[in-house]
Parts: C-alpha cells; structure tokens; sequence
C-alpha cells in the first residue's frame, strides 16, 4: 500500500512582500523566511529568488552564510563547506561548480571540470609557494 | 409510569414526566420522575445532562468573541500562545508571521 507522505510542519516566521497574504504565501513570495526547524533563515530579492542565506544547510549538511545571484544561484559561501575545509568559495553561478576556495593559508583555483590547477600559499608538503599545474592535472598529484 | 433510560435522556420526553432539580450549570443534575404520594428513600434516579447544560459548556469551551484589542503601551512577562501569531500591515493583510503551521 502506497503511504502518502505528511506534510512537512513548518516553525518559524515569515514575513511576506507588500500585498501577498503570508499565511498563503509560497516562498518566494516572501522577503524573509527563518525555518527554526532546519535554522535556516533565507531572504528573497523582489523577483522571489533567494538572495542571502545564513545558518545550517540542509542540502549538504554544511554552514555559514550563501550569497546568491539575481537568478537565485549561488556565487559565494562563507563557511563550511561541503569539501570539508572552512573558508570562503566562489561557485560558478551558471553551473554551481566550484571556481575558488580560500581557506586562510591557501587559494585553490578550478578549472571548468572541477580539477584543482592552481595552489597558492600553504602548499601539500608544507612549503609555500605558487603552483600552477598542466592542463588536466590536479595540483595535489604533483605532490603525490 | 416511570420513564426508560431513552425517554430521560430525550428532554422533550422526559419533560413530560419528570421535574427536575432547578440548580443550572452542572452536568450532575439528578431529574426524579414526578410520582404521587410519599417517596420512599431509594427511589430510582436517573443521570441526566440537560440540552441547557451541553449548550453551556460548548459556549464555556468555544467563546465567540473577538480577541481584545491591544493598546500601546509597555508590559512585563511572559505570554504563552499555540498556533500562529500574525500582524497586519496597514492595508489589513496579514503580512508577518511567527509560530507553527502545519506545512512549509
């Protein structure tokens, strides 16, 4: 037998754009949504995409702060981040992959298929520097 | 004829046998059906909650009356409530809202 799922409660608050009804209001109606369940709270440009995230992220279980663009995709966290490290990371709006991550002692740059080809600061064996790989390898298997 | 169990609870019905005790309000009210002579100690009684006294506690358990306005001012404490608490903007729509509801 097929079970139908619950409704998902929602506690927090919500306040709604001029005009809109926010006891009826969906999301991006709204110009701020804080979720006391997941603690998430989320602001809404006036086109209704998201704009500013801050507190716990569900989606991948990591923390901070999400800028986003004027389309609703995500440019920029501060934070944890679903690589593990604690920084700051830019995200390709276009296809949400990572551009740059700084975690404080090093800068990591990649490519448009994710690998890491540029390190700059605190590099794998300790020493400091810069380090530019050839196209194709991951900054990492150069000191592997 | 004493009435059955059917006839008190039917107040109608039962009103047409039966005095019952003028105390108002409670659901205990004790309805002895009218009998002519001397009534022995003993005699049957028969539980009845009166249609006034069901309409009263639905009335005590559901108030139609409109929450008070609040006046400005400061106060002190505590306030618990269950739901939701919305606040309007000048327009009448309800634009702020804190608590639960039962969907996202």
């Amino acid at each position: 037998m097929t079970q139908t799922p619950q409704a998902q409660p929602f506690y927090g608050r919500k306040i709604s754009k001029t005009g809109v009804n926010v006891n009826t209001a969906t999301d991006n109606q709204l110009v701020l949504k804080e979720d006391f369940n997941t603690g998430t709270t989320t602001y809404y440009g006036t086109n209704g995409a998201l704009v500013l995230q801050l507190g716990l992220f569900a989606d991948d279980s990591t923390y901070g702060q999400r800028v986003y663009d004027n389309n609703g995709n995500l440019v920029i966290q501060f934070g944890l981040l679903s690589n593990g490290g604690y920084g700051i990371a830019y995200f390709n709006p276009s296809n949400g992959l990572l551009i740059s991550f700084n975690d404080g002692a090093t800068e990591y740059k990649y490519n448009a298929d994710g690998i890491n080809y540029s390190q700059n600061g605190l590099l794998p064996d300790g020493s400091y520097g810069e380090v530019i790989a050839k196209p194709g390898v991951n900054v990492a298997d150069l000191f592997s | 004829m004493a009435p059955n169990d059917a006839q008190a609870n039917v107040p109608s019905a039962a009103l047409a046998y039966m005095a019952f005790n003028a105390v108002y309000g409670n659901y205990n009210l004790v309805v002895t059906p009218a009998t002519p002579g001397k009534v022995d100690l003993g005699f049957a009684t028969v539980s009845y909650v009166s249609l006034e006294g069901v309409l009263t506690a639905q009335a005590a358990s559901n108030p139609a009356v409109s929450p008070v306005n609040v006046l400005s001012g400061v106060n002190v404490g505590q306030q618990a409530t269950g739901g939701t608490t919305t606040q309007q903007d000048s327009t009448g729509t309800a634009r702020t809202l804190t608590g639960f509801t039962p969907t996202q």
